[in-house]
């Protein structure tokens, strides 16, 4: 339960949200981001530290600077949810459509 | 923004004309959609959708309570439906959010239609697919619901 609301806290923030869509676009560095949006980038700092600990965005080094991105396999989850859904959903589409047919004399 | 969430697609043919097939999935929503697939307090009454462009897809609840799913993007009987799907990572409905479903019914030989679902714009979402992942491993959650739909689903229909 911790973990879903300190998703939802953190993204219950337009900053933050501007942060992810920036990010869902290709890895930045801080200072990037800060460039793009009307924050600070000790403000931008704070955001991030709190999206990660979400569990919303992850962070790699890279030569020396500090890349953040959103996570990826976040979006293949979410994805693979989907299918799942609308091929259920579908089957019982195909089921109801059969069922009538069956019904007629 | 670049597409990185590759649409979903589900295709199927049924036997019945296009004009039936297109007022099963839309007027007739209710006979077929799963039961677990709701996002409500109660169980599903009754699922809406206003047949005209800018109409509502709702669900209404066995309580009285209604759960918002989207809107009639296109509304082209007997040929071509698009709707909104504006649920978000939450579980709830998000006015800001907007992903597409597109359906359409070709026919494919005498009383007979090729149905085709595209759901689309998933980009939408962005990182709120970490919280729907967050969603998903609560136990308890949604993965319990499927489960009781799967068991539900195995069982024959009359």
């Amino acid at each position: 339960m911790t973990n879903v609301a300190a998703m939802l806290t953190a993204l219950g923030d337009p900053t933050r949200q501007a942060i992810l869509d920036r990010l869902a676009d290709g890895p930045l560095a801080v200072g990037e981001l800060a460039e793009v949006l009307p924050v600070s980038r000790p403000a931008v700092s704070q955001h991030l530290k709190v999206l990660k600990e979400a569990g919303l965005v992850t962070d790699r080094q890279h030569g020396t600077r500090r890349l953040y991105q959103a996570d990826p396999g976040a979006l293949a989850a979410l994805r693979a949810h989907l299918d799942g859904f609308w091929a259920r959903s579908m089957a019982a589409f195909e089921q109801r459509v059969h069922d009538e047919k069956g019904d007629q004399p | 923004m670049i597409q990185t969430v590759e649409s979903i697609l589900r295709e199927t043919v049924v036997d019945t004309d296009p004009a039936r097939a297109f007022e099963i999935f839309t007027a007739d929503m209710t006979s077929w959609w799963p039961s677990a697939h709701h996002i409500g307090s109660a169980p599903i009454e009754r699922i809406v959708i206003e047949p005209h462009r800018g109409g509502r897809w709702y669900t209404r609840h066995e309580d009285g309570t209604e759960t918002s799913t989207g809107f009639v993007a296109a509304w082209e009987p007997p040929g071509r439906v698009v709707l909104t799907w504006q649920i978000g990572a939450d579980w709830k409905y998000h006015e800001n959010l907007v992903t597409s479903v597109e359906v359409t019914f070709t026919e494919a030989g005498p009383g007979r239609t090729r149905v085709r679902l595209e759901h689309r714009d998933l980009d939408a979402f962005g990182a709120d697919a970490a919280a729907m992942r967050g969603t998903f491993d609560e136990p308890g959650a949604w993965t319990a619901t499927l489960e009781a739909y799967a068991v539900a689903a195995r069982i024959p229909t009359p």
